[in-house]
């Protein structure tokens, strides 16, 4: 079948000339299917289990008819669950409500994110979060305006593990930034590409730590990084992608009841002054809550 | 046997929705997948979008996988279906890809005849690039090529051999 060596080796030296190492690839696939798996989580609900498609087709009637009725009963349990979200306010004295997973729009109000867990296990306090108008939580852990366009910004909180060494190329070690507040703010400065601040003391809430901003360089080609992607931390769970050139982030390191914590608002450089101040009022509004 | 007996049964947590499983299962494939792409596309960016895009279709789709049927050639064939459809939209550096990508390493008649190859697998037929590709290049056995590519062994060994003969004689008409 292989009449011709020479011409295979050839063939085969002409292709690798077109297919440069990838170390990155087995990350990027897993981050996009991790991505893929929380987004269908809740947007879809899990899989259907593989024995119901296997049933005969009588059963598989039956079984479609029973499927038919629990999707009607859930359908039900979710609509009146989201009425009763639209319409919870925030009574003087009542707990605020958890912000909810997945993406979803956010009336006007006080919400608690939680529980986020420090390295030992122990839950952090809940932290509540005021936002106005036009604001939506993502997954539980972050709120965000205006996004997906040019002045998108965001407020998120993580419990930092490791940071990239570099965001650009960050493959290879990354930096394990000790359990301190100070530690962590001095690693931070240092990473390069990212023009941080030094850090200075700061209170948010009643607890102390570090405050700096740092950003993405505004001239980048995020297709040049590895894998595509500008990378800042991981937080043990997944990583803290940047979304574009230029994005600025503004990071409150807080000592949390001994463990430290990460306050993250970030805004693109197509916000205006106005969309800044109302990042700055989300963050002001931020209170802890055992 | 007892390899396969293992795959099967991770196959089968896989579709059943064990996340980590379908993991195990796709990790090996990765590498084989992506000189799949760079092969048919010859452009490592689109190449790695392919294999991420296959990939997410692999787990929205791993109950389409019949029972019994192996993993490997399954998801190969979402790659290759991948690499179609990102051709088609990916004109620009599909052409930009044919100037050669490391001229110094190489020598000037090498780079030449690599350049040729390239432009000869490219102006093949679909089918028979794939062919190709998933014999000459990924090592795969005939039987394996014909079921990703959907054809029978016999169709896929004279896609070959039609394919080695265009090769061949793109090569001796560049030689002179």
């Amino acid at each position: 079948m292989d009449s011709d060596p020479k011409l295979r080796t050839e063939f085969r030296r002409a292709l690798d000339v077109v297919t440069p190492p990838a170390p990155w690839l087995r990350t990027t696939v897993k981050d996009a299917l991790r991505q893929e798996r929380r987004t269908r989580s809740w947007r879809m609900g899990p899989r259907l289990p593989m024995v119901l498609l296997r049933l005969p087709r009588f059963s598989q009637k039956m079984a479609a008819a029973a499927l038919m009725v629990i999707l009607a009963g859930a359908a039900v349990g979710l609509f009146l669950a989201a009425q009763r979200q639209a319409n919870q306010s925030v009574p003087a004295g009542l707990a605020p409500p958890e912000a909810p997973m997945g993406t979803q729009d956010l009336r006007a109000g006080t919400y608690a994110f939680g529980p986020l867990f420090d390295a030992s296990g122990k839950p952090f306090p809940k932290i509540l979060i005021t936002v106005p108008d036009g604001w939506n939580s993502y997954e539980g852990f972050a709120v965000q305006s205006l996004t997906g366009t040019p002045r998108e910004l965001a407020v998120s909180v993580w419990n930092v593990a490791d940071v990239y060494a570099n965001g650009c190329h960050w493959l290879g070690p990354m930096i394990h930034p000790g359990a301190t507040v100070d530690e962590l703010a001095a690693v931070l400065a240092a990473r390069p590409l990212r023009n941080a601040t030094a850090p200075v003391a700061v209170s948010v809430g009643g607890y102390h730590g570090k405050y700096l901003e740092w950003s993405v360089p505004a001239d980048i080609n995020f297709s040049d990084c590895n894998g595509s992607l500008f990378k800042s931390w991981n937080d043990g769970a997944g990583d803290r992608y940047q979304q574009g050139p230029g994005q600025v982030d503004r990071l409150w390191i807080l000592d949390v009841e001994g463990h430290r914590l990460v306050i993250d608002a970030t805004y693109m450089p197509g916000s205006t002054v106005q969309d800044r101040e109302e990042l700055a009022q989300v963050v002001n509004s931020i209170a802890f809550k055992r | 046997m007892a390899v396969e007996l293992a795959a099967m049964t991770l196959v089968q947590a896989a579709k059943s929705g064990d996340d980590l499983a379908f993991d195990v299962l796709l990790e090996p494939l990765l590498e084989p997948a992506y000189r799949l792409a760079c092969a048919m596309l010859h452009d490592h960016y689109a190449a790695e979008d392919a294999v991420q895009e296959a990939a997410l279709k692999a787990w929205r789709k791993l109950g389409h996988l019949r029972d019994g049927s192996e993993m490997r050639p399954w998801f190969l064939g979402i790659v290759a279906n991948e690499c179609r459809t990102t051709r088609r939209s990916r004109w620009s550096s599909v052409l930009k890809s044919l100037a050669p990508d490391k001229p110094v390493d190489e020598q000037a008649d090498t780079v030449l005849s690599g350049i040729e190859l390239r432009r000869a697998l490219l102006a093949m037929d679909s089918k028979k690039r794939l062919t190709l590709v998933l014999h000459w290049y990924l090592d795969l056995p005939l039987d394996e090529v014909a079921a990703i590519t959907g054809s029978s062994l016999h169709a896929a060994e004279s896609r070959l051999q039609r394919g080695i003969h265009e090769l061949r004689q793109r090569m001796e008409g560049h030689r002179g």
